[in-house]
């Protein structure tokens, strides 16, 4: 016979221990995520097999930005490192602000800095429509810069609910954002190795 | 705590709800008009299937184009507006926290976004319908180059080119993808988290354990197909050029990113199935569930195994031999831990006292149903066959005998089950047991003929046969009348199934509490679960399926009772 446990109440739902559920929602999808960047992975490899390497590059197109971007990416890496040491102090002291707004101010750099990238490839003539290296080009890197975008606006969502409740313990919702952002930033050095360097 | 429930506007309580049960019937409301829809849909072109060039009752005439369009429509509709909706949705949406003994899921507000996403994206599929170049008419796997159409991609007007059938369908899929995906988050972390106190993991209903299989399969192979629809729709509205052979892209690529998802998506529909099928049989059985545990693994291997299957369907795509080998062997040892699990329902049945209530001739009705097409599978997954039969009508009603027990009588074996409980009434018997034997016997004349058809060399999604000589014989007009007709007569049969459902709701005796005496949570709480779902929530002590103890006075023991 099971005893009767004294902590339960049946008054409110019972919550099993264990992983926050904002933290298990977000290891679920990035689950999802991961398969998502694989198929563009794939399907970009699938077709850059077909061509031979003296044509991708295709002649006439304008070479991407490796050095540059690179230079760029180094933002991306810092934030990560800046997002952790944020999610370390607020175990600690929960006044993280200092490190959250600079993390949030590199990743924004990190952004504009690509989006400034792309309005100097689209001068050069290289749209959408001007082939299979641009296209993947576009879609691969786009769909990146779409999650950073969401990567930014949850943290700064995040920043703001800190800031609104000083008390309340919102550790779940923080490691939740973070989780997400450095599934960002890790992806990134495979995509870029993929796309710039191949 | 619930008890005390504020007020709320109506458009905050049935509306914009964040209450599961709401949000459940909200996907089943859904999916039942989308349902009645694809049924029309389907109604139009079986009959100018059996009766060409004749002008259809209730519609007029249909050409070669929209014959095209309705079958693509159906398929989409069938697949993605009613099997998942029912099914995953408002199934998991209210079986889940009531089974588990909750109040409600995880995320609430992600929750209601999940319905709202997904309402969406049925407007927008059904919009396509009014916009000047029609649905889309290349099949529903969408494959290119039909439907990366090259004289849409010239089109200079953006608005223009968006506004097409293709390109609504891709969004609309899309978006429901996506709402699929946040309800299937929902379902995980509210299963791994808000469980009753006691209820650990092999003490779950099978069903629970069943609708998060789905999910995880779900999860696992739908990323691949949302980036093959964000290229296709590249491909249409922004020039891009993926799978335009043309222009270097790969068409095969987009079968194998559908296939990738699309395979597993036999799976994630067939698991809730399974899982309801399991509960009706055990508690009209009056019997343990035989090998609870074996299901959980012949499950977690069939899961491993549908990711490996896909390229199947594309046999003749031009794909690599040795490959096709291998998603062969693949193909057929899937069918072994299903079989395992279908035998597992027999043996449960076996040496039960078997009560032949509503819901239980729906669950057997699913098995003989089911294995005919499980059968008819392994014959489709080997490729020296399948390679012959590839897009007859073999394959068409093959998946009509898997899909269509799949979604109806896996829905309606839950539905006749769960009715009291939700509602609060009981549905007339009898009514449910014609609807039952006239769904059952004219599912069978509707599928069964397509066979031999098939197997004569029918080829699928042609409208009209008659410049075919061979496919014109008398058996062969007769066979297709003959599935026309059985199938019109069993779209009628769902007519009786609306009168008791409408009639049960307004004028149904009232329900008692446990109707079935089952042992699960969602029977120990009120008829319909109050707001919260639980006055008192339950402590679990044992596993669902106690029935027929020779210790205790009756012959069920509920989860939660203290002895």
């Amino acid at each position: 016979m099971i005893s009767e446990d004294s902590v339960f109440n049946p008054d409110t739902p019972y919550i099993q221990k264990g992983i926050p559920s904002a933290v298990l929602g977000v290891i679920t999808l990035l689950f999802t995520e991961l398969m998502f960047f694989a198929a563009l992975i794939s399907a970009f490899i699938v077709n850059r097999a077909d061509v031979p390497a003296s044509e991708w590059p295709p002649p006439g197109q304008p070479r991407l930005p490796v050095l540059s971007t690179l230079f760029n990416s180094l933002f991306l890496l810092v934030s990560a490192f800046t997002l952790a040491l944020a999610v370390r102090k607020y175990k600690k002291d929960k006044k993280i602000a200092f490190w959250l707004i600079l993390t949030i101010l590199l990743a924004s750099l990190f952004i504009l800095l690509q989006g400034a990238e792309w309005v100097r490839l689209i001068n050069f003539g290289m749209t959408s429509s001007s082939g299979l290296y641009a296209a993947f080009f576009y879609t691969i890197v786009g769909a990146h810069a779409f999650h950073a975008l969401f990567g930014v606006a949850a943290l700064i969502y995040i920043q703001l609910r800190i800031r609104r409740n000083k008390k309340k313990n919102l550790s779940a919702e923080l490691t939740a954002g973070a989780l997400y952002w450095f599934f960002v930033v890790g992806i990134w050095p495979v995509l870029y190795i993929l796309v710039y360097l191949s | 705590m619930n008890i005390a429930h504020h007020e709320m506007s109506f458009w905050r309580r049935y509306i914009f709800s964040t209450d599961h049960k709401v949000i459940g019937f909200q996907y089943l409301i859904t999916g039942l008009i989308m349902a009645a829809i694809g049924g029309y849909l389907a109604y139009v072109f079986r009959y100018n299937l059996a009766f060409p060039a004749e002008s259809i009752p209730l519609f007029g005439s249909l050409g070669p184009k929209e014959y095209n369009a309705f079958i693509t429509s159906h398929g989409a509709i069938m697949i993605f507006w009613v099997a998942m909706p029912l099914l995953l949705a408002a199934l998991g949406n209210l079986l889940i926290p009531t089974m588990i003994g909750t109040d409600d899921m995880a995320f609430p507000t992600l929750n209601m976004l999940s319905y709202w996403f997904f309402f969406l994206s049925a407007i927008v599929l059904l919009l396509s319908f009014f916009v000047p170049s029609g649905p889309f008419d290349g099949g529903w796997t969408l494959y290119p180059p039909l439907s990366a159409d090259a004289y849409i991609n010239t089109e200079p007007d953006i608005w223009k080119s968006f506004m097409t059938g293709g390109t609504l369908i891709i969004l609309a899929l899309a978006l429901e993808f996506v709402s699929m995906l946040m309800g299937g988050i929902n379902f995980l972390v509210t299963t791994i988290n808000k469980r009753a106190k006691g209820m650990t993991l092999l003490k779950m209903p099978i069903v629970v354990w069943f609708i998060n299989f789905a999910v995880i399969d779900f999860m696992f192979s739908v990323g691949p197909i949302i980036a093959g629809a964000f290229m296709l729709l590249l491909d249409r509205v922004a020039g891009t050029g993926f799978f335009d052979a043309y222009r270097g892209g790969d068409p095969v690529l987009f079968q194998h990113m559908f296939w990738f998802f699309g395979h597993p998506e036999v799976y994630v529909l067939l698991f809730p199935s399974l899982g309801v099928i399991a509960e009706v049989i055990s508690t009209f059985s009056r019997k343990a569930l035989f090998g609870y545990k074996f299901i959980i693994k012949a499950s977690l291997i069939a899961i491993v195994l549908s990711v490996v299957v896909w390229a199947h369907h594309q046999f003749i795509a031009g794909i690599d031999p040795r490959m096709a080998t291998f998603f062969s062997i693949g193909t057929i040892l899937i069918s072994i831990p299903f079989a395992g699990i279908m035998l597992s329902y027999i043996a449960t049945l076996w040496g039960g006292n078997i009560q032949l209530k509503v819901p239980m001739m729906w669950a057997l009705g699913f098995i003989a149903i089911f294995l005919v097409g499980g059968l008819t599978g392994l014959y489709l997954g080997s490729d020296t066959f399948d390679i012959y039969v590839h897009d007859t009508s073999f394959v068409v009603a093959h998946f009509h005998y898997t899909l269509f027990p799949i979604t109806f009588f896996g829905f309606f074996a839950a539905f006749y089950y769960w009715f009291p409980k939700f509602t609060g009434r009981m549905y007339n018997t009898v009514l449910a047991k014609i609807h039952f034997w006239f769904t059952f016997i004219f599912f069978q004349g509707f599928a069964f003929p397509i066979f031999f058809l098939g197997l004569d060399g029918q080829h699928r999604r042609i409208n009209d046969y008659s410049a075919f000589d061979s496919l014109m014989s008398s058996w062969h007009i007769s066979f297709r009348q003959f599935a026309t007709i059985s199938a019109i007569i069993l779209i009628l049969s769902q007519f009786i199934f609306l009168f008791n459902l409408l009639k049960s709701l307004r004028s149904g005796k009232k329900s008692e509490e446990n109707p079935w005496k089952a042992n699960t949570l969602e029977w120990q709480t009120t008829s319909p679960p109050p707001h919260g779902n639980f006055v008192k929530y339950p402590q679990v002590y044992r596993d669902p399926y106690d029935y027929g103890n020779p210790d205790m006075k009756e012959d069920y023991l509920p989860q939660n009772k203290v002895i």
